[in-house]
């Protein structure tokens, strides 16, 4: 046990002193502010406000702005969540491929612990900073907000973004383990860092949202992790401020809204429930996990 | 003396080469045993199946009186292993390096906090331990990363090619570190270099090539077999026919070399006599050693010219 902390403790270490890693690790979170920043949450904005004006009868435009703008926001900080429980499990299991090409591993197996151990303390160690990242994301954010004005999220609904962050880290750091034991050199990984960090902002709905998507595209993407943790974070962070901004709207258009946004998520014509997606997300866990296990076995310390 | 490793009939096909093919050795307890060979040889694979990372083919082998293969766990606590390359993190600080590598084998924070004293003492590391790795010279980290393969005190160190890649002050810097840990702790060193005046000081040298075991023997044994001692003569000018009646009546072969006779000897002490007859008609003299280089190029070509 200590000595599985021991390595898990190493690892983080040699993923925090890397400064340049860790910016990195943070990049596509930064493109995807900066996008929402640049014109992304305009076009939101806009979105939102146009609906409420169309279906909406007579309503205080400045108040109507004021709340999309806010709903705007809540829904990027949902997707940033997810990103970056992406991409900061991405770097931090990258560590073990350099490990590996830097002969770190055989020593490491020279010693008496197991290799499972060895593998787990990576995962182990993606999941924490993962997690870590998440959190100061969030309250980064949700100071942020409450200094613009905005309505900080109620306890319970924090505490469920807390589960939700540690549940995507802990999915995506199996599945990036299970995608680095086939990758060999460190180069090859950071390729794709770069392939992951540009699909991430497309495959969760964040840069064009769910509604603008071609529908082959989007049932496609319903099928990955991704959106739905996307969607079980939006739902969380979006909640009162959606009620708030479509008041006295009738529900339909909420459920379209939501809909567009991949705030929900339909499957085969049926909104799918969060536990549905949870249990969707926790099978590809798993699912991932075997495979990881099977391939791990057979990969032998010599097929570098 | 007693037998720390004991290795029969080992070997390792990948596919079909034949990395290491039916080598048998021993190694004695507290010695400074040389494993020599050229790049390819197949000296890191032997050390890799000793270090218990991957299985040999065939053959047996134990250390401190256990079964690789068997009791794999115990082994790995026996031994300590140097790679290579340089495997520490660069930017962790050297103790927080050999923390964490120590805690790879100890529990106790407290006995790891003793060895890593102790560790860097023998290692003269102390001044640099709150240092980033990264930031040590060639020596030190050679020196760091020794003292990491010591942090839980084994009986045997496995140091593959220490000090290629140093330069001369930092290799002998590291060899008399390498020394201290023999001598004071009376640990078992298993090193290969392909520096030969460095295997010079093992107790026991072993030669591979091409997977094979060519030569087994200590230093002196092998210098005697391999190495012979050169006479050089340096005749005056008018008395070179002289010189070589002199070497032809006393039967001994020589070959000249520019307007010098290069003569075989059995020892050194056989040049005396040779010295006496002929000191009037020489202009002067140099007695070569053989050398570790002899003894490894020998040993290679003899193997050539069997296969």
């Amino acid at each position: 046990m200590s000595k599985y902390l021991s390595l898990t403790k190493r690892n983080c270490l040699v993923f925090l002193r890397d400064r340049s890693s860790v910016f990195f690790s943070l990049l596509s979170m930064l493109i995807v502010m900066l996008l929402t920043t640049v014109f992304l949450g305009n076009l939101n904005v806009s979105s939102i406000t146009n609906l409420l004006a169309e279906y909406g009868g007579i309503r205080d435009a400045a108040v109507d702005t004021a709340n999309a703008e806010e709903l705007v926001w809540y829904w990027t900080l949902a997707g940033i969540l997810v990103v970056n429980s992406l991409t900061v499990s991405l770097t931090v299991i990258g560590i073990m491929i350099t490990d590996a090409n830097e002969n770190r591993l055989e020593v490491f197996y020279t010693a008496p612990i197991s290799k499972s151990v060895v593998a787990l303390s990576y995962v182990t160690s993606a999941i924490l900073i993962g997690t870590l990242f998440c959190v100061l994301t969030l309250i980064i954010a949700l100071i942020f907000i409450a200094a613009t004005g905005g309505t900080v999220l109620s306890l319970s609904a924090i505490l469920q973004i807390l589960f939700y962050i540690f549940v995507n880290v802990c999915i995506f750091s199996i599945i990036m383990y299970l995608a680095a034991l086939f990758v060999k050199s460190p180069g090859a990984w950071s390729g794709v860092a770069t392939i992951v960090g540009t699909l991430v902002g497309f495959v969760g709905a964040i840069y064009l949202p769910m509604g603008s998507l071609p529908e082959k595209v989007g049932n496609v993407l319903t099928c990955l992790p991704l959106l739905h943790g996307t969607s079980l974070m939006r739902k969380v962070c979006c909640e009162s401020i959606l009620n708030k901004t479509f008041e006295g709207m009738p529900p339909e258009v909420l459920d379209i809204y939501k809909e567009e946004m991949g705030i929900t998520i339909v499957m085969n014509d049926i909104t799918v429930s969060s536990s549905f997606q949870l249990a969707f997300m926790a099978a590809f866990g798993v699912v991932a996990f075997i495979a990881a296990l099977i391939v791990a076995k057979h990969k032998h310390i010599s097929d570098r | 003396m007693e037998s720390i490793i004991q290795v029969k009939h080992l070997k390792k096909y990948f596919k079909d080469v034949k990395a290491v093919d039916d080598i048998s050795f021993t190694v004695e307890k507290g010695e400074l045993f040389g494993f020599l060979g050229i790049n390819g040889a197949g000296k890191t694979t032997t050390i890799q199946m000793l270090t218990t990372l991957f299985p040999p083919t065939e053959g047996e082998v134990s250390i401190c009186n256990l079964k690789l293969g068997k009791a794999n766990t115990q082994i790995k606590h026996h031994i300590g292993v140097v790679a290579q390359n340089n495997s520490l993190d660069k930017r962790l600080t050297v103790q927080e390096n050999l923390l964490l590598r120590g805690g790879l084998y100890h529990h106790s924070r407290n006995v790891l906090k003793e060895n890593l004293g102790r560790v860097s003492e023998i290692l003269s590391l102390t001044d640099v331990l709150k240092r980033p790795y990264g930031k040590l010279s060639g020596g030190q980290k050679r020196r760091a990363e020794i003292a990491a393969a010591l942090m839980h005190t084994p009986d045997i160190l496995f140091l593959d090619e220490p000090t290629t890649g140093l330069d001369p002050a930092t290799r002998k810097q590291v060899w008399s570190a390498i020394h201290n840990l023999q001598k004071e702790l009376q640990m078992t060193v298993f090193l290969t270099t392909h520096y030969m005046e460095e295997a010079a000081k093992a107790n026991h040298i072993a030669i591979l090539n091409k997977g094979h075991l060519i030569e087994y023997g200590t230093p002196f044994s092998l210098k005697e077999k391999y190495a012979k001692d050169t006479l050089r003569l340096i005749p005056k000018e008018e008395t070179q026919n002289a010189l070589t009646t002199l070497l032809q009546t006393a039967n001994l072969s020589y070959r000249k070399k520019e307007n010098s006779y290069i003569v075989a000897m059995d020892s050194t002490l056989s040049a005396l006599p040779v010295l006496e007859q002929g000191k009037s008609l020489l202009h002067g003299f140099e007695v070569i050693q053989g050398t570790m280089d002899d003894v490894f190029l020998n040993a290679m070509k003899g193997d050539m010219n069997y296969v």
